[in-house]
């Protein structure tokens, strides 16, 4: 659990404008471990989105790097799986085509690719809804295909940004419940993004707290392990100590 | 039950509207043309224009076949470079830089005017014909397939690289599917206008074709067999249209619709 399979070092990144320089993350460092669930929050304007776009990488940055098991990312590549914020499944394709997708561009061997699917579609539960268009599909359901459709392609790391974000509450919650079952079992690393700070206590490991960034301090305000064990139920949303946890993260948050 | 059984009226109900129209128009002309003193010349009965059919039944199937085959052939190779530069263009950052001043440039051409250079250079047969059928299809199919590669979301791209495909895999599992809607769309705007532009074509001389029986009505003043050509025109435009309706259904099922 404690090997190091990620490490973002020194990351920093500046854009340009007519204004001059923003700067969206700056010197910031962490590292991932292998198989753990590690959350990222962070007020807005905390340069979330800039650092999932450089881990995802389709951003590079202006200084630092990301190195994935002892590789740097430069591009976008399928050791890291993507789940996205919006619904990313191919309308034009079948749920199961969009689940065998990863397996199948992979050109495996027919069988392979059967069994990977049928494993995966039965995971997220959508056995019976696989011959079914996108269109067709729920808010949830989409993202289950999303889910496995990352799973599917066997990544050595899962970045989450924000996926139940467009979800109800009732099915975001039921969404947690499935996506930590389904953590548990595959032992795959996960990084979520997220802005529910309930969330990403209730999901992940630790927590990285991310802050505005400015001249002399860095983008990372702390890193905030997350004391519960596991497995755990929808109960402890309403523990005191998850929601002192709570409030103290979101006091921080708001500072 | 009771929602589907409304349903069902409806659907009914809005047939009888559709075919009212229709009777209106035709009863009128029925009557201007039978029962007040406009000329024949001017206005030929519906029976009058029956008997045309029937009077050169025997050459119409030969001048469907010969406008046909111009608007096959020229539509088909017009469809198919459209398509393809479209997606080089569209795709390619350099192809774009360098072809795309130009397709701007062209785009704005009546492909009705270039026929008597098109003539010039090609002769007054068959090709320049086809070429002005195959130039109308492409401009048109160039300009939508650009749009239609733009239209493209970079989310679905990003997720099929995060899944491991390369350029070709993208190009084949992505962008041709995702774009398919909006080109079987401009298809159908460019298998109509086709009919439009080998008329035109074969009004500039031609010995068969649609346009030929329209040109000799004409010349001859009989007016019956101008509109028989005219007819024949609409009802095989019609019937390109739903034959391409019918397999744009069939394969763009994926794609959301409200529901008619």
């Amino acid at each position: 659990m404690d090997e190091q399979l990620m490490l973002v070092e020194n990351l920093d990144m500046c854009f340009s404008t007519g204004k001059g320089n923003i700067t969206a993350l700056h010197n910031l460092s962490f590292d991932v471990k292998k198989g753990e669930f590690l959350a990222i929050v962070g007020p807005s304007g905390c340069g979330k989105s800039t650092l999932i776009n450089i881990l995802a990488g389709i951003l590079r940055p202006t200084g630092g790097k990301v190195v994935l098991d002892g590789e740097e990312v430069r591009e976008i590549s399928p050791k890291m799986g993507m789940v996205f914020q919006k619904y990313a499944a191919f309308p034009w394709m079948t749920v199961r085509q969009n689940i065998s997708y990863g397996p199948r561009i992979a050109r495996k061997p027919k069988s392979e690719i059967e069994k990977i699917t049928n494993h995966y579609s039965s995971m997220v539960g959508l056995e019976a809804y696989e011959h079914l268009y996108p269109k067709e599909l729920s808010g949830g359901m989409s993202k289950r295909v999303d889910i496995a459709r990352a799973y599917a392609n066997q990544p050595e790391v899962l970045l989450m940004d924000e996926p139940f974000g467009a979800l109800d509450d009732i099915t975001k919650k039921q969404m947690q419940t499935e996506l930590l079952n389904i953590w548990g079992q595959e032992n795959k690393t996960v990084i979520f993004i997220t802005h529910d700070l309930e969330e990403a206590i209730f999901l992940a490991d630790r927590i990285l707290v991310l802050r505005r960034p400015k001249e002399d301090q860095n983008s990372l305000n702390f890193i905030q392990p997350v004391p519960f064990s596991r497995p755990r139920e929808p109960e402890l949303r309403t523990c005191g100590e998850f929601v002192r946890l709570k409030a103290e993260l979101s006091e921080v948050m708001l500072k | 039950m009771k929602k589907t059984k409304r349903l069902y009226n409806e659907k009914y109900v809005k047939r009888a509207q559709n075919v009212i129209g229709l009777i209106l128009v035709f009863g009128i002309w029925f009557v201007l043309s039978n029962y007040t003193d406009i000329p024949n010349l001017y206005l030929p009965s519906p029976q009058e224009i029956a008997a045309c059919f029937v009077k050169y039944a025997e050459d119409i199937p030969g001048h469907i076949l010969s406008s046909l085959y111009r608007i096959a052939i020229g539509f088909s190779i017009g469809s198919l470079l459209g398509i393809l530069m479209g997606l080089m263009i569209g795709w390619s950052k350099n192809i774009r830089n360098i072809l795309e001043p130009l397709v701007e440039f062209i785009r704005p051409m009546p492909p009705l005017a270039l026929i008597p250079l098109f003539i010039l250079w090609f002769g007054i047969g068959n090709k320049s014909k086809i070429i002005v059928i195959a130039f109308g299809a492409w401009v048109v199919l160039v300009v939508n397939t650009i749009e239609a590669v733009r239209n493209v979301d970079p989310l679905y791209i990003d997720a099929a690289k995060s899944l491991g495909a390369g350029t070709g895999d993208i190009l084949r599992t992505v962008l041709i599917p995702a774009i398919t809607p909006e080109i079987i769309a401009g298809i159908r705007v460019v298998a109509a206008n086709s009919f439009g532009m080998c008329v035109a074509a074969e009004f500039m001389g031609t010995e068969a074709g649609f346009g030929y029986m329209i040109i000799e009505g004409r010349r001859f003043i009989m007016t019956d067999l101008l509109l028989v050509g005219v007819l024949l025109i609409t009802i095989s435009s019609m019937l390109v249209n739903a034959c391409i309706k019918l397999i744009e259904r069939r394969i763009t099922r994926w794609v959301p619709r409200r529901e008619e």
